[in-house]
């Protein structure tokens, strides 16, 4: 294909040409370099038209407008709830007020009710008793369902009885729950300005999103997916050596222990709303990661400790299996505090070594965690 | 001199030498991905000068290897030098002619690509408009002035620039920004951990926050999070400190001289004389799966400008070709099942020369064509005559 010849002076100017071009090419290449551009657009409100709330869900706009009665106190939102108050009351405990949206549950009238009357220490009801205790109620211009709870006792978190006013109602593809909860006397007094405030109830159109204080994208690559970052979260010593990094959708927080060798481990913090399917259903989710099989009730409280914490006992478990992909030998050390309204998950996953390393100073984590909301 | 540089391009063994680089380069450059990621890899091995320090089977090896702007670069001299002096423009080579044209067409066009190419993201909700898209990578600082009624002014600095603690002036900025402190990548938390930066600034969000220095992430899964903290210089006095970060997009604000402006660090967006209105986003799956059949966005096109108002589906293999851009149906958002407006993600690839592949081919098809058949007919007279 080559052939060869002397080069022609004649030529010269082609080639001159020719450095010219690649000059342009060159400069093509600086045009990408980095530097301040000007330019003018329409303002986004005329632009954006239906989606002001969708870039980042704002604290006073939670998918819900309301108007708040006389005496409460509005808190920032944080977690899975849209909304929160305190109302004070004369004895100068406090009545909470939560608004808390979920992704539609297929639960019973009477496992939902039972859940709160867990927390009141009362036996649970049968499908048939819970529907005669239901009331009708008004939330904004839906309808809705109030339960009405009172404790025979004084209970955790009260010097008195205790009383759960939750209204429940199915709303764009959400269960939405308000619940009030409280000394029986304080509660049964703010009842009506309970009622009120659920008739005063405005539902945003499509936008449910609980909110959050900031948007964290980098666990996302398409711009705009912005994650919802995870609201209030408690305040923990981290052990030395554990690198906070951030975390997957769904989880509160995650940190690794970096280790030049593999293997490697990790520690996942989450929390969900009531007791997200109860312990051994959560247990054996962790056993199936490891490739272990499930187990029943009874086999579980063989397998669980608990460790004293300020805010009551948490359930310990430590399984050992293997890792489904490269079939280390993996461990994994659960801790699960029921508090509230909600159940908190730390989970510790990783080698066989590591963890054993680390179990210590995970137990330590949980211990020195304090929770937003008391 | 000149002829120096041109007996040094005139030579074959240099293209030989090159060609085994670039094959080397390519080599490295792809095994890199797996250690450096693919876009970080792309960038440090094929769209630079030189590689310092380049990752060779799992190991950083301290040497200076040349980058593929170097090769490209020496590559279409060495041809067109070569060309030029060794093929004198006859009826007989324009075979030669076309196939070398249609190679040194296949590297400018790769140039040019490169230089000129932008690909972007737009993600929104059923019911939501579009004018611009924003960039997978690159973050910007703006400053906007909303002081008109129907206009904002934008005056956006590429998050870079604020590397090294600099004051940035420029002449539509109505202050002088100060960078106290820059993080390329970062995570602000409510509360300390280890590791974490305790934020102070007298203005806007941010102070009392924790910001968590994070490396540079490489991996096409994430991507940087650059924060900042700003100090606001006026000729009157400094106005105070802001941070900023693309983690949040919420607005902050500072009054000059009776102006408001907007201050925020945001995902690099490419604004469109038009605006994109998602109608409807369908999602099928084979039925008893997950498995994704197909998914497709409607979307209404408006342009203002022309008043074009119709309206276009954009699927996994049908994009829409407009304006000198590609709108591709990409992705959806994870949790769509949930929403009541379901959310789409639609990539946007700009690239002005995306033809001259195509030409490039024909050329060197057609001259093959060309160079075998001037040999066949010329062997066929040889043979009859």
């Amino acid at each position: 294909m080559m052939d060869s010849s002397k080069q022609s002076p004649s030529r010269a100017p082609f080639l001159l040409r020719i450095g010219v071009l690649l000059g342009f090419a060159c400069l093509a290449i600086g045009c990408k370099r980095e530097r301040i551009s000007v330019y003018s657009v329409p303002k986004e409100s005329s632009v954006q038209m239906a989606d002001a709330s969708q870039e980042e869900p704002s604290a006073s706009t939670p998918g819900i407008q309301y108007k708040t009665p006389a005496g409460w106190t509005e808190h920032q939102a944080g977690g899975m709830r849209a909304a929160a108050f305190s109302i004070p009351d004369q004895k100068g405990n406090k009545i909470d007020v939560s608004v808390v949206p979920l992704p539609q549950i297929n639960a019973s009238k009477a496992q939902v009710a039972n859940l709160w009357r867990e927390q009141l220490g009362l036996a649970p009801l049968a499908e048939e008793e819970v529907s005669r205790e239901i009331q009708s109620v008004k939330v904004g211009s839906l309808d809705g369902e109030l339960f009405d709870m009172v404790s025979d006792k004084p209970t955790a978190n009260t010097t008195d009885k205790g009383r759960v006013v939750v209204a429940m109602l199915a709303h764009a593809q959400r269960t939405w729950f308000f619940k009030m909860s409280g000394e029986d006397e304080a509660v049964r007094a703010q009842k009506p300005a309970f009622l009120e405030f659920l008739k005063s109830v405005e539902f945003r159109a499509g936008h449910v999103e609980s909110p959050a204080r900031f948007t964290s994208t980098n666990v996302k690559e398409v711009p705009g997916a912005k994650r919802e970052a995870t609201g209030t979260r408690p305040e923990w010593q981290v052990p030395t050596g554990w690198e906070e990094v951030p975390p997957p959708q769904m989880l509160l927080a995650k940190f690794v222990m970096p280790d030049k060798e593999q293997p490697k481990a990790e520690v996942t913090v989450s929390v969900f709303p009531g007791d997200a399917g109860g312990v051994l259903q959560n247990v054996n989710r962790w056993r199936r990661q490891i490739k272990l099989d499930p187990v029943q009730q009874d086999s579980l409280d063989k397998m669980t400790t608990s460790i004293e914490l300020p805010e009551g006992k948490a359930i310990l478990v430590d399984l050992s299996g293997e890792n489904p992909t490269n079939g280390q030998p993996t461990r994994i050390i659960g801790a699960i505090l029921p508090k509230g309204d909600r159940t908190w998950f730390y989970k510790l996953m990783g080698h066989e070594q590591i963890a054993e390393r680390e179990k210590a100073a995970f137990i330590k984590f949980v211990q020195t965690a304090t929770y937003p909301n008391g | 001199m000149v002829e120096k540089i041109l007996k040094f391009f005139n030579s074959l063994k240099l293209t030989v030498v090159l060609l085994a680089v670039g094959l080397v380069l390519v080599f490295i450059g792809t095994l890199a991905q797996v250690d450096e990621g693919l876009y970080q890899a792309q960038t440090r091995y094929f769209k630079s000068w030189f590689i310092s320090n380049p990752t060779i089977l799992g190991a950083k090896v301290p040497i200076l290897f040349p980058g593929g702007y170097l090769i490209g670069t020496f590559l279409l001299v060495n041809l067109i030098v070569t060309h030029v002096t060794r093929f004198p423009f006859t009826k007989k080579k324009i075979g030669i002619h076309l196939i070398h044209g249609g190679i040194v067409l296949l590297l400018l066009g790769q140039l040019f690509t490169d230089a000129l190419s932008t690909e972007s993201a737009i993600r929104f909700a059923e019911g939501d408009s579009r004018n611009y898209s924003e960039d997978f990578h690159a973050s910007e600082l703006v400053v906007i002035d909303t002081s008109k009624p129907d206009q904002d002014r934008v005056v956006a600095i590429p998050d870079g620039l604020l590397r090294g603690g600099k004051e940035i002036r420029h002449s539509d900025l109505p202050v002088i920004l100060r960078v106290r402190e820059y993080w390329p990548n970062s995570w602000l938390l409510d509360s300390p951990t280890n590791n974490s930066v305790h934020l102070s600034v007298s203005q806007g969000l941010g102070s009392g926050l924790h910001l968590l220095p994070l490396k540079p992430t490489v991996s096409t899964e994430q991507r940087n999070i650059p924060s900042a903290i700003l100090e606001l210089v006026t000729p009157q006095g400094p106005l105070g400190t802001w941070l900023v970060s693309s983690q949040t997009a919420r607005k902050q604000e500072f009054t000059y001289q009776n102006k408001t402006y907007e201050l925020a660090m945001r995902f690099k967006r490419y604004y469109k004389p038009f605006n994109l209105r998602l109608l409807k986003f369908t999602h099928d799956r084979y039925r008893g799966t997950d498995i994704p059949k197909n998914f497709a966005s409607r979307v209404k096109v408006q342009r203002p400008g022309t008043g074009e108002d119709r309206e276009v589906e954009i699927s996994m293999n049908k994009p829409l070709r407009y304006n000198g851009e590609t709108y591709y149906q990409a992705g959806f958002d994870e949790h769509n099942d949930e929403r009541e407006r379901k959310i789409t993600i639609l990539q946007v690839v700009s690239n002005p020369s995306w033809l001259t592949p195509y030409f490039s081919c024909v050329l060197v098809a057609l001259g093959m064509i060309v160079q075998f058949a001037t040999h066949l007919i010329g062997f066929a007279r040889r043979r009859s005559a």
